[in-house]
């Protein structure tokens, strides 16, 4: 699934690391889901929009994975 | 974390319990001195014992190391929540998920195949590898029936 998160975490300085702890997840998982290689379930993907404060599809592009 | 922690515990108890266990087998073992030298030929029978040491001895180091890390984790809150991310990692548990199904048909088909070569060797060995077979067939036709109720379909 298409995703702004390695754009959202680089404009806030955050590391993928920390990222990764406030949704408790791997840093591993992170990566596969910049790099768009996993699709992160319905609960993770809403725990880190609530960690950037945005909604879902500000996040995820959902669209992209419904056609 | 708290429940996790609990898990944790849980797990320690039982695998020293194991670990108490084995040891005894070991002892009783060595004490009553088991039928493996009643085997046939002889380097069958020294092999079949080696083999019987080292899943022993394998089980045994494994749950040792396992409690080290838990007793590591249970002393340090650090540890214990990256133990507690690794292992509810959703990544992770859908790669064993994506791993876990396929294999397991695999694995019988595997053993299915050491029963059918087994046939013409040994019934002993054929016997015990189609035992192994039923008892696998088992454990899957369960758990989809398990898995099939508790998603309600």
């Amino acid at each position: 699934m298409k995703t702004k998160l390695k754009e959202l975490r680089k404009a806030r300085k955050i590391s993928q690391e920390e990222l990764a702890r406030a949704v408790g997840v791997t840093r591993q998982t992170i990566t596969s889901i910049e790099v768009e290689k996993y699709t992160a379930s319905l609960v993770l993907a809403y725990k880190i929009s609530k960690y950037f404060d945005l909604a879902i599809e500000d996040v995820f592009d959902i669209e992209s994975e419904v056609e | 974390m708290k429940s996790f922690e609990q898990t944790i515990k849980d797990r320690v108890r039982w695998m020293s319990a194991g670990i108490a266990l084995i040891v005894m087998i070991f002892v009783s073992n060595e004490a009553i001195h088991f039928p493996s030298s009643t085997l046939p030929p002889m380097e069958a029978a020294s092999f079949a014992v080696g083999f019987r040491y080292g899943i022993a001895i394998g089980i045994q180091i494994l749950l040792i190391r396992q409690v080290v890390k838990y007793q590591r984790a249970l002393r340090n809150p650090e540890i214990l929540q990256d133990l507690e991310i690794l292992e509810k990692d959703e990544r992770r548990q859908y790669i064993q998920m994506k791993m876990g199904g396929p294999m397991y048909s695999v694995a019988m088909f595997v053993v299915a195949a050491g029963a059918l070569v087994a046939s013409y060797v040994s019934w002993e060995g054929f016997m015990a590898l189609l035992l192994a077979v039923v008892a696998l067939a088992l454990i899957k036709g369960s758990l989809k029936l398990y898995y099939r109720k508790e998603l309600g379909a």
